[in-house]
């Protein structure tokens, strides 16, 4: 069958809702069995002495995108139905900026806080109300001062591959080379901080 | 006490019956038995709601002054079908709770015993056979915690309800295709009327069948009698009396190592993007609870929004990333309880720090990644794995940002972590 399915084959809305769930049910499996579920552990990545957060987004990314290039090569993906996000380079670099802040002041993202608060750890449920309030101040101070801050620097292209003009396996092979670069030096780092 | 009794099932004296009927013993927990009153209230609503509804003639088998009835009670036949439906997705969640919390401690060790057939209930079944239908005067086995007839009906009822759940989710919500709900239709009622069929037995024997009285209040306070549990459940009072019913504790398992981890998530990030065209995501589902909130409060200005409003649509909870977040949620406890950890609450902090330190910093630090979600438009989840597994130029810039400011952070407030 070609992918993506729900685009497709024309599912209905309620089928794409299930399959949210079920799909959103591994994502918090893969994230709970990650050791997402300690602030400890994510925070590690900022203060050197445990690059789980590193290792296990690169990772995912390298086979991830190898199994959309590999269906895409051979047909089974309709690449250009995937929907994301169009670049915003400023909003982008701006906002990681901010998020990388907030990250190591509070020790996890999103998705993790609400893992972890799932767990029970009451400094994930305080991180997770303190996003409410971080996107609830967005929200509401939009109309009057974040207007102007809103999807800053767009560029058409929507992948490095029609940007750069570069092939897609090419770029995957330059993120190959990184994790294998990287990977025994963050090893290195992380025994020398090891607490 | 003869010592014997607990080897081997054995008439008693009748000093020794006096002295196990003066004796309480456990029989359920307080679980166990709020579980069964829920069922009981589930299971009538559902059964003279879900027997009103039935339109068809070749299945309408009560007469037409009960349809009537119920549909005066409830007003509209609409009303009949929200109560079903809801009670029934409410029956679901509790069942799914019970299921995955209770896994170890219940919900396992029942459906070992139910489904582990003994030559002594095969034995319970033929004494029962031939007292009732024959009038034979026999003389019963020795039986565990449920006796040969409740585990055929537990049985039945454990093989049932997921099909039942999950034919009512089809036929509510016309899931997949037109001629499944059909079919789904017929074995939603065959399936009901299997457990009828035991349920029935299992009404008569607790209201109506006397020596069963002890294990009706046994069901409701949670103890019987060490008598009642000698003569009906020999095996079971022996089991406790020797203290061999305490489950056994497994060891937590550990993380997974990172690479193993990565290549999990690349997996169903992959076909996250295969099935739906979506990738990840989390931030998605604070914007679209957080306008349904105050949408709750002041539809119209949200609606209108200039923000807010394109996170409305048709409804802002019927959205793919604030059903992924419920499925994160179901997938996050079920891989806790695979890995045997035990659910505690627990603040993480570094040593420098207090407790209430701790919670403030949690919270700034989630005002502010909130806010740079909105400024980015997403999250670790969207923008740095969805949009750097596609190679998006504003995913990758995210990602690289991210751990320059996450960094430049770590040297300031390093002090919360060492």
């Amino acid at each position: 069958m070609i992918g993506p399915l729900y685009k497709v084959l024309g599912w209905s809305h309620g089928t794409l809702l299930i399959f949210a769930v079920i799909i959103g049910f591994f994502f918090g499996y893969a994230l709970y069995r990650s050791g997402f579920y300690s602030a400890k552990k994510l925070a590690g990545v900022f203060y050197l002495y445990d690059f789980a957060v590193y290792k296990v987004i690169f990772f995912a990314i390298v086979v991830a995108s190898l199994l959309l290039w590999f269906f895409s090569s051979i047909g089974l993906l309709k690449f250009e139905l995937l929907s994301f996000h169009p670049s915003y380079l400023w909003s982008a670099a701006i906002g990681g900026f901010i998020f990388g802040i907030g990250f190591s002041i509070g020790g996890f993202c999103p998705g993790t806080s609400l893992v972890s608060a799932v767990t029970g750890s009451f400094d994930a449920i305080a991180f997770f109300v303190g996003v409410y309030l971080g996107i609830a101040i967005w929200d509401l101070g939009y109309p009057f001062i974040f207007k102007g801050l809103n999807h800053l620097g767009k560029i058409e292209a929507k992948t490095m591959m029609e940007l750069w003009g570069i092939p897609y396996i090419i770029l995957i092979a330059i993120a190959i080379v990184i994790v294998i670069v990287t990977f025994p030096l963050v090893d290195k780092i992380e025994k020398k901080n090891k607490i | 006490m003869r010592n014997e009794l607990l080897e081997k099932y054995l008439p008693l004296t009748p000093e020794e019956k006096e002295e196990l009927k003066s004796k309480k013993i456990k029989k359920h927990d307080v679980a166990t038995v709020f579980l069964h009153w829920f069922n009981m209230l589930v299971w009538l609503t559902e059964l003279i709601t879900g027997a009103a509804l039935i339109v068809s003639l070749n299945y309408a088998f009560m007469p037409k002054f009960f349809t009537k009835i119920v549909s005066d009670i409830y007003g509209t036949r609409g009303n009949i079908i929200r109560t079903h439906i809801f009670v029934g997705v409410l029956w679901a969640i509790v069942l799914t709770l019970y299921a995955l919390f209770g896994w170890r401690r219940y919900l396992k060790p029942t459906l070992k015993e139910i489904f582990g057939i003994t030559k002594d209930d095969i034995g319970w079944l033929k004494a029962k056979f031939e007292e009732v239908v024959l009038g034979k005067k026999v003389h019963y086995p020795p039986q565990d915690a449920y006796n040969g007839g409740q585990k055929l009906f537990a049985q039945v009822v454990a093989l049932m309800v997921p099909v039942i759940i999950i034919t009512g989710f089809i036929m509510a919500f016309h899931l997949l295709s037109p001629s499944l709900i059909r079919w789904a239709i017929i074995i939603h009622f065959g399936a009901v009327g299997l457990v009828v069929m035991g349920l029935s037995v299992h009404i008569y024997m607790a209201l109506l069948y006397p020596p069963e009285q002890e294990g009706f209040f046994g069901m409701i306070h949670g103890y019987v009698s060490e008598y009642f549990a000698y003569h009906h459940h020999y095996k079971f009072w022996r089991k406790k009396k020797k203290g061999l019913d305490k489950p056994e504790e497994l060891p937590p398992k550990k993380d997974l190592p990172p690479i193993k981890a990565g290549i999990f998530l690349g997996i169903v990030l992959f076909f996250s993007f295969y099935l739906t065209g979506f990738g990840l995501g989390s931030s998605g589902f604070v914007q679209r609870t957080l306008v349904a909130i105050l949408g709750a409060f002041a539809p119209e200005s949200v609606k209108n929004h200039s923000y807010m409003g394109h996170y409305w649509g048709v409804y802002p909870l019927w959205n793919f990333l604030v059903f992924m977040g419920l499925g994160v949620i179901a997938g996050t406890l079920f891989a806790m309880f695979l890995a045997h950890h035990k659910f505690r609450f627990r603040i993480e902090r570094g040593e420098k720090i207090n407790d209430f330190q701790r919670l403030v910093y949690a919270v700034i630090g989630g005002i502010i990644v909130g806010f740079a979600t909105r400024v980015a438009g997403g999250c670790t989840s969207s923008m740095a794995l969805s949009g750097g597994s596609v190679f998006s130029p504003g995913g990758w810039l995210f990602m690289i940002f991210l751990f320059i400011g996450g960094y430049l952070g770590a040297f300031f407030f390093r002090r919360l972590w060492k």
